[in-house]
């Protein structure tokens, strides 16, 4: 009998033990989980820093120190690049191990590999993009250069060694609830990494949507909604300036109609507002006499966030600024004698070719004849399924990314990518040079190796020198070249050549005292390049306007630029539609609404976080939009959609455009008839809203309800930004969110400036810096959001850009490491 | 009562131990160990384990929790489903950790009662 029950307990205590210990769907087995010996409790951090003061590592070559402040932002002090790199490398996987994972996952379209069947399309997309055989060549690239390798290995020995030390109780809780474990780093996830900021800077693409706009509504509509630019648009070099060079000459093809593309092709997801502000201001301009510089780069908001602070110090620099967790070195920051910063170039560096394929499907046409293509298998491992294999076939274009396999909705075509990113280039050369640089000249010297993604390099000088330079590998393109799907077989609709560093638009010391960019257009129409590219409208002409009516600045002042909310985008519209407005038509309701939109509000129109004004505007702009463009373009098939600003110059320059017309009305409505309509609807919403909240208010940042998401999503929605508030859930509505995309201070929903930064030169260079996280990606810990909501505010951190050997009080707490041999 | 708080603390006492260097079932070896040590009792042996268990993991989760004033046990109980709160969180863990223990110093029990007899 004892017997019996021995045998029935030991099923009862085996069933248990496997149950807890088993991960069942989605759920992470729960012993591990929430065993206070290694599940997340264990991820439980102090806010008082508590690293081992002395630590002893194999790889290092010299002792070396790591001092933390009381943002717990690191420190490095080393005697040599190798361990310069290497610490980099072992604080950064400290903090952000999960982030780095992930995103070189996403590069290397493996993220079935942790989670499952429901990536495999996503990861399929961007094996066929080709950022990895980008990559690839990249690191061939990257292996003839001695000092790229040194750093780049440093680099992964420092995060290897940190992983190596990890014990179970130890890795960060995401894994825990994920069910893997971090594997090895390699040199490739650096590069990798780079690439994924490729695509994201780069990786936007509206050839598709503008060849179906122009097949399907003509080259009149298409010339309207998508203009090349006139010169009055505040180019990022000042207008006039003389381009004195011999310009490449292409040869230009016969006019051409691009194929229609039928079907909802799906591409991953770019960011239409990615981009950002920079400008330096000139001695001139500042009470200090020294040169002011200003950085805010917009990306999607997320934790932990994208940058990553860090001061690198070894005996030839001292620099501090911002890193992308999962690369060596500083991306945006200062050093003793100079600072610099980037804005997205935002040129067109990704077209597509259309092929023609012959029977097998294994050749293609160019220059008519058939040439072979090259297959590449990509082997994509699935978690809990069967590995898939998806042959990508190569053209001299690049990887024919939609073919007759691939091509999710639609006709089958076959299309080929042609993308900047494809190429091997070497930015880590540019970065590394570049947080050395003395001066102007090796500030050159050093971006001449930046290729892609093209950025528009800010730089200010503590001698005085500020400039800028938009530099990346552009292609010399013949006008309109890449508006639409190009033509496989025309070797003159490929690149023809690539536009020589001097070529590409850079100035100096202009005369206005300033130079700046946000995303405009690089030069007007002197500059003899076609600059084909999706460019911004808004903040580059308020920043202008900024900094040349409110000199002179100091650090104080200048925080009011990167902070404007002034909307340019309101008032290049709001007094043409209120003369338009039918106010006699609109019933007592709806003239309450309009009263909102009062003189102060037309004349200055801030888009403050407490106030409604920008919630009307905002409807009424977005109902207006919806009747005029979005009622026309929709459908079976993706049209590119035309920007505000330009709809804006429609509205007030050709207000019969025949596409303006409402088709679900009968006969032709007048623009008037549909403002009219568009506020109508749009103050309906704005009733209907306040009816349901008797007690609030219909505030902009309500409307926005920003918030800040761990990168993986909803599926750790625990982890989203909060404040260590008194321990308990923080309420997100008490966040005051100002601001909109074109605004200079650009937060949108979940986008916005990911990181603000103000340095002001001098023999001694001060820096003001935030960003909406913290050091930690351990949502455990104190340090990981702790910068929310005052980054919301619009306050900043002094940043500490320490001497060797020199502490002060903000020193919270040392790491003294040593080699192991 | 004196030989079931003794089984207890052994439970909890090699808990701890084993947890440092075992993974989470530590605690399920703890309780059979302490069982084939001091047990043989019986239901006792199952109340020796449900309650050590509990004791160690609610009180070393709670002293996680309580001595850093981390907001993770409160980002873990969103997750969580239910509404739950970071003490439920920690009494939840200690349900599990007692539940681990409690069967394992019960089998083990029995086992000891059939190799060695039954003790008084």
């Amino acid at each position: 009998m004892r017997v019996v029950a021995i045998i029935l307990l030991l099923g009862i205590t085996g069933a248990l033990v496997y149950v807890l210990n088993t991960r069942l769907g989605s759920t992470p087995a729960m012993g591990p989980l929430i065993s206070p010996f290694e599940g997340f409790w264990q991820n439980c951090e102090a806010e008082a820093i508590q690293f081992p003061p002395n630590v002893s590592i194999p790889g290092l070559q010299a002792p070396a120190e790591v001092w933390y402040d009381e943002r717990r932002v690191p420190h490095v002090f080393a005697q040599n690049d190798h361990d310069l790199y290497f610490l980099q490398g072992y604080v950064t996987a400290r903090d952000r191990l999960f982030q780095m994972e992930m995103s070189t996952y996403q590069a290397a379209g493996r993220l079935s590999e942790v989670v499952g069947v429901k990536a495999l399309s996503t990861d399929r997309l961007f094996r066929r993009l080709g950022l990895a055989y980008g990559a690839e060549n990249s690191m061939r690239l990257a292996q003839t250069d001695n000092k790229t390798m040194q750093v780049l290995d440093a680099y992964t020995e420092g995060v290897n060694a940190w992983i190596a030390s990890l014990s179970d109780a130890e890795i960060p809780v995401e894994y825990k609830m994920l069910g893997f474990r971090p594997e090895p780093w390699t040199a490739m996830k650096c590069i990798l990494l780079s690439k994924l900021m490729a695509h994201t800077l780069t990786g936007k693409t509206d050839d598709l949507g503008h060849s179906n706009v122009y097949n399907t509504f003509g080259p009149y509509i298409y010339n309207s909604l998508f203009p090349d630019f006139p010169d009055s648009l505040e180019p990022i070099i000042p207008s006039g300036t003389p381009y004195e060079f011999e310009p490449l000459r292409l040869d230009t093809p016969a006019a051409y109609t691009p194929v229609p593309v039928v079907g909802k092709l799906t591409y991953p997801d770019v960011h239409p507002n990615n981009g950002s502000n920079n400008w330096a201001v000139s001695g001139k301009l500042t009470r200090s006499g020294f040169p002011l510089l200003c950085n805010d780069p917009h990306l999607e908001l997320k934790l932990p966030s994208i940058w990553y602070e860090v001061q690198l110090s070894a005996p030839d620099h001292n620099v501090y600024g911002v890193s992308l967790p999962g690369t060596p070195s500083i991306i945006i920051g200062f050093n003793d004698d100079i600072a610099w910063g980037v804005t997205n170039a935002s040129r067109d560096v990704l077209d597509w070719y259309h092929l023609e394929l012959d029977p097998t499907g294994k050749k293609y046409k160019y220059n008519d004849e058939w040439v072979e293509t090259f297959d590449r298998v990509e082997e994509i491992k699935v978690k809990d399924s069967l590995t898939v294999y998806d042959t990508v076939r190569y053209s001299r274009h690049g990887p024919i990314v939609y073919d007759d396999h691939f091509h999710p909705g639609g006709q089958a075509i076959h299309l080929a990518m042609r993308w900047s990113a494809h190429d091997g280039s070497n930015e880590l050369m540019a970065l590394y040079k570049l947080n050395r640089a003395h001066n102007h000249a090796e500030y050159r010297d050093a971006i001449r190796h930046f290729e892609c993604p093209g950025q528009n390099f800010v730089f200010a000088c503590k001698d005085g020198d500020i400039a800028i330079t938009q530099q990346g590998n552009f292609p010399a393109k013949w006008p309109k070249q890449g508006h639409f799907i190009l033509d496989g077989n025309n070797p003159l609709h490929e690149w023809q050549a690539q536009i020589p560093f001097e070529q590409n638009p850079h100035t100096k010391n202009p005369a206005q005292g300033f130079v700046y960019s946000a995303n405009q257009i690089a030069a007007d129409t002197a500059y003899p390049y076609y600059l084909d590219g999706e460019y911004e409208h808004f903040r580059n002409r308020r920043i202008a306007w900024l900094l040349s009516h409110h000199a002179p600045f100091d650090t104080a002042s200048i925080r009011n630029v990167q902070l404007d909310v002034f909307q340019l985008a309101v008032t290049d519209i709001l007094p043409v539609a209120m003369t338009m407005l039918h106010k006699d038509q609109l019933s007592e309701n709806h003239r309450s609404v309009l009263a909102l939109l009062d003189s102060t509000y037309q004349r200055a129109p801030l888009a403050r976080g407490a106030s409604e004004q920008p919630v009307i505007s905002a409807l009424w702009w977005q109902e207006l939009y919806h009747i005029l463009i979005l009622d026309d373009l929709t459908g079976n098939k993706i049209y590119d959609l035309p920007g505000s600003y330009q709809v804006a110059q429609l509205i007030r320059s050709k207000p019969d455009f025949t596409l303006f017309d409402d088709r679900s009305t009968p006969g032709v409505d007048s623009l008037p008839d549909l403002v009219t309509r568009a506020f109508k609807s749009a103050a309906d919403t704005f009733l209907v809203w306040k009816q349901k909240h008797p007690d609030e208010s219909y505030t902009w940042s309500k409307l926005k309800s920003f918030n800040l998401p761990h990168l993986a999503g909803a599926s750790l929605r625990g982890f989203e930004g909060r404040k260590q508030e008194n321990a308990a859930r923080w309420n997100v509505d008490e966040l005051n969110v100002e601001g909109t995309p074109s605004c200079v201070n650009a937060i949108g929903k979940q986008h916005g400036p990911s990181w603000r930064m103000i340095v002001e030169l001098g023999p001694e260079p001060q820096g003001w810096g935030v960003y909406p996280g913290g050091a930690s990606g351990n949502p455990g810990s104190f340090y990981y959001d702790m910068m929310y909501d005052d980054w919301a505010a619009g306050r900043y951190f002094k940043l500490h850009r320490y001497k060797p050997g020199v502490k002060d009080a903000s020193v919270k707490s040392v790491q003294s490491f040593t080699p192991r041999s | 009562m004196k030989k079931f708080l003794i089984e207890l603390l052994l439970v909890m006492a090699t808990g701890y131990a084993l947890g440092l260097v075992l993974p989470w079932w530590a605690i399920v070896v703890a309780g059979a160990f302490s069982a084939l040590l001091a047990g043989g009792r019986g239901m006792r042996d199952l109340f020796a384990g449900l309650l050590g268990g509990f004791l160690l993991w609610f009180l070393y989760s709670l002293f996680l929790w309580k001595s850093t004033d981390s907001n993770l046990p409160y980002r873990m109980a969103d997750i969580f489903p239910g509404q739950l709160s970071p003490v439920m969180l920690t009494l939840i863990t200690g349900l599990i950790g007692g539940l681990a223990a409690g069967f394992s110093c019960w089998t083990a029990g029995q086992l000891r009662i059939l190799i060695l007899g039954k003790k008084k």
